[in-house]
């Protein structure tokens, strides 16, 4: 792609908190309490820039912007007999900055999903035309952080459209293009650019990919699992411990599961896709009362034959973009990286021997 | 302020079926003034008002909440009302804590024969809701 | 070094024989207790929990700083009556986890007889976030800084109820340690700013149910928040329904919380859950005279009355 620049900080900033802020709804990560959360720039300190490019991985990851937790629909309203529908889907011209690589990948993967040829959810595809993501490389990795072993890299300006390197010692804040919308994008913004040579080019890429993520070498590289995989003992032993709490789900940039949910204030309502969660006892049951996945054993399951298997056979890649979230926020340590270990473990014939 | 003056709050009433209800319709059959701002919901008994009740009556509208039952120990189940005392000494503050004004929210005892009790703290409530303005926090919307 | 201070080998030993013995002599036929994950580069180390049915896994079984959930709850999985053996079920116990299980039994969800517990003082356990700040760098730190902060405020070290203790007991600090300051500076703002306080916190719930599922007080078998009629909450995230389901928990538990602290550590989006509970166990010691709140008993505060409560009503 296009050459490696550098752009002011301060006027990028400028810029971003100005004019682009009324035309587009500029979402960046911020620190709430020790929770890095994205939030509409509404009105900023001014350093805010600096601040959030420095930031960790978000908790909830950048990608939810576009699959929202409450998504409305459509509204109704009036009586029995009579009643109005209108449509209630939206999408907004979004700026979302502070996109890590691994969030970036993780939209690629839903395009494959939502945007795919022949199944196609037309919010998202619209949502995801009109939003530019602008990704910032990562200086500091989490230690559960693993993106390379999913085949990510954590400086790539692949899926993004315009990738920040925050790297210090530059004169000026590195930027790539990655994509026409990038380009336009930032000749939108009218700033003060210097190309860099290309050696400084590739000092700053030496500098990332020098970044040690030692996770990623342990888990190496993680092949997709077989339908075979279903009866394994090893679901049972794994799911004992599990709390059925939805947190893994809601935190992982790949899920996408929703329910379709109505909810009525007397008159009017609303119909809005909700997040919902395989691991919730209640997902699958239906009216009749019948549950197909009754027990922890087929929750835990689903939710790694779905990575590692479905999505495999279906779409031809593991849904795993090595962000680590799972891996440092499940209550109980039932995360990717355990998972496939014992899998490996189980599947090279160990059996139960040492959990 | 004066737009306020002409505003009506929606107050929502949670009485017991055997004392503050009858409160109230003794109010009524007595000719007794009070704004027109309450909605009263008939319960069998403040035992029955579940805290729950008061945050729903502001997520659908109200502007304040009134929870009213037999005085302690004029139970017409012996002893409902001694555990809604319990449970609203804490929910009043528990309101407070998450950010309610308390002037909003009042639990009040009232016996059939306090028509014109009944008829005082509906104004009160109303007098002190009115000066809040309209309520918005916990307020739900479509 | 930073290991050293978060494992007692001793300890470990006299459990696992311990539970070698009491698996082979059918007391109990599966024990709760935590084994060590697997270790991963530049990961703090941590224990999860693990349920041991053949004597010769007892080696897995570890106790040690960073075990930390409470196991009472996986009882509530173990199948029930007939015939099934399952409930003959051995577990570790430390102060808090006894106040969790005596919660269970009040409610009769689990009952005494069939439990066997391994009683064991516990002087904290430390807090991951602190720990990440100096593992594995630091050469040197004090337990003292990277202990939990409820375990730092803990008043019940020893348990409460078990069948023999694997260690001495520790001394206890005094009762009610339990200090409500954060409470009282959100009690000391105006409503409006409590109000923006509670919003911008909720507003980050993402309702994953962590808190409720970790939690010992939550042990309804149908839980109100998953009905559909009335249905108090949906699947709608708005802020109002945010309220509603943190004050639908929080009320749930008032009364029966056991201050173990779970609720907190287990939300990943850091919302103060816990002050929720500690204004009840505050407001229900300041109106009811309840010294210790966190003492699970047959009637909670809610369950029952004295004719001679504060009178605000009149």
């Amino acid at each position: 792609m296009s050459a490696t620049i550098t752009v002011d900080l301060e006027e990028l900033e400028t810029q971003l908190a100005g004019d682009v802020s009324r035309r587009f709804d500029v979402y960046v990560p911020v620190d709430e309490n020790g929770a890095v959360v994205f939030r509409r720039l509404t009105t900023p300190a001014s350093g805010w820039l600096k601040r959030s490019v420095s930031l960790t991985r978000s908790v909830l990851p950048a990608n939810k912007l576009l699959t929202p937790q409450t998504d409305p629909v459509l509204r109704f309203q009036g009586g029995p007999t009579d009643y109005e529908v209108s449509d209630a889907a939206a999408s907004t011209d979004l700026v979302i900055l502070g996109v890590k690589p691994c969030d970036a990948r993780a939209l690629k993967l839903l395009d494959k999903v939502f945007a795919d040829e022949s199944d196609i959810d037309q919010v998202y595809v619209e949502r995801r035309q009109k939003t530019v993501l602008i990704g910032v490389a990562c200086e500091k990795p989490e230690p559960t952080c693993f993106c390379k072993a999913m085949g990510v890299s954590p400086w790539s300006s692949d899926d993004c459209d315009l990738m920040i390197y925050p790297m210090q010692g530059l004169e000026g804040l590195a930027l790539k293009c990655s994509s026409d919308k990038g380009q336009a994008f930032l000749a939108g913004m009218h700033l003060t650019i210097r190309e860099l040579p290309a050696e400084t080019s590739e000092e700053i890429e030496a500098h990332y990919r020098a970044i040690p993520q030692p996770l990623s070498e342990f888990v190496g590289h993680p092949e997709a699992l077989s339908l075979d995989s279903f009866e394994l003992p090893i679901w049972g032993r794994i799911s004992e411990r599990c709390l059925s709490c939805g947190l893994c789900t809601y935190l992982c940039p790949t899920c996408y599961c929703f329910a379709v949910v109505d909810k009525s204030l007397g008159e009017r309502g609303l119909r809005a896709r909700c997040w919902d969660s395989c691991m919730f006892p209640d997902f699958l049951k239906m009216a009749g009362g019948h549950n197909p996945r009754p027990t922890k054993k087929e929750r835990v399951r689903q939710r790694f034959m779905h990575k590692l298997c479905y999505t495999h056979e279906r779409y031809g890649q593991i849904f795993c973009v090595g962000c680590g979230r799972c891996v440092e926020k499940c209550p109980v340590g039932l995360h990717f990286v355990d998972v496939l270990s014992q899998l490996r473990r189980e599947l090279a014939g160990g059996g139960g021997d040492g959990l | 302020m004066s737009q306020h003056e002409q505003w009506q709050p929606l107050i929502v009433a949670f009485c017991c079926n055997w004392c503050s209800y009858a409160g109230a319709d003794l109010a009524g059959t007595s000719r007794l003034e009070y704004p027109p701002s309450i909605r009263i919901i008939r319960v069998p008994c403040s035992g029955r008002i579940n805290p729950q009740f008061v945050v729903r009556a502001f997520q659908r509208g109200a502007d304040g909440v009134l929870v009213a039952g037999c005085h302690p120990g004029d139970c017409h189940y012996s002893t409902g009302n001694f555990f809604a005392r319990r449970r609203f000494l804490l929910a009043t503050r528990f309101l407070e804590y998450l950010g309610i004004e308390p002037e909003r929210f009042e639990v009040r005892w009232i016996s059939g024969s306090e028509g014109q009790k009944f008829a005082d703290v509906v104004r009160e409530l109303t007098e002190r809701v009115r000066k809040l303005g309209p309520a918005w926090k916990l307020r739900d919307a479509v | 070094m930073i290991a050293a201070l978060l494992e007692d080998k001793h300890l470990e030993e006299l459990l696992r024989a311990r539970v070698r013995q009491l698996l082979e002599s059918g007391q109990i036929s599966l024990f709760l207790g935590y084994e060590r994950q697997e270790s991963l580069p530049g990961i703090l180390p941590s224990s999860v929990p693990c349920i041991i049915r053949d004597p010769s896994d007892v080696a897995r079984l570890v106790f040690d700083r960073v075990c930390h959930r409470s196991l009472v709850k996986y009882l509530l999985d173990l199948p029930t009556g007939g015939d099934s053996k399952e409930r003959r079920a051995g577990l570790v116990v430390r102060g808090c986890d006894s106040l969790a299980l005596q919660r269970l039994i009040q409610d009769h969800r689990v009952s005494r007889e069939e439990v066997y517990l391994l009683g064991i003082p516990c002087t904290g356990m430390v807090d991951k976030r602190k720990l990440s700040k100096v593992y594995p760098q630091s050469p040197s730190v004090s337990l003292e800084s990277i202990l939990d902060d409820t375990c730092l405020g803990c008043d019940t070290h020893n348990p409460v109820i078990y069948d023999e203790l694997l260690c001495e007991k520790v001394s206890e600090a005094p009762s009610s340690v339990v200090d409500f300051v954060q409470v009282r500076r959100l009690e000391a703002l105006s409503p409006d700013e409590r109000y923006k306080v509670w919003e911008a916190e909720f507003s980050r719930c993402i309702r994953c149910f962590a808190c409720r599922n970790v939690c010992p007080a939550c042990d309804c078998r149908q839980c109100t928040l998953e009905s559909n009629d009335p249905g108090w909450i949906t699947k709608h995230t708005s802020i109002s329904e945010q309220f509603m389901f943190h004050f639908i928990r929080a009320f749930h538990v008032a009364g029966r919380c056991v201050g173990c602290g779970e609720c907190e550590r287990v939300c990943p989006m850091g919302i103060n859950i816990g002050e929720l509970n500690r204004k009840f166990m505050k407001d229900i010691r300041e109106l009811f005279g309840r010294d210790n709140p966190k003492m699970p008993r047959d009637v909670e505060p809610l369950g029952k009355f004295n004719p001679d409560d504060p009178e605000e009503f009149l």
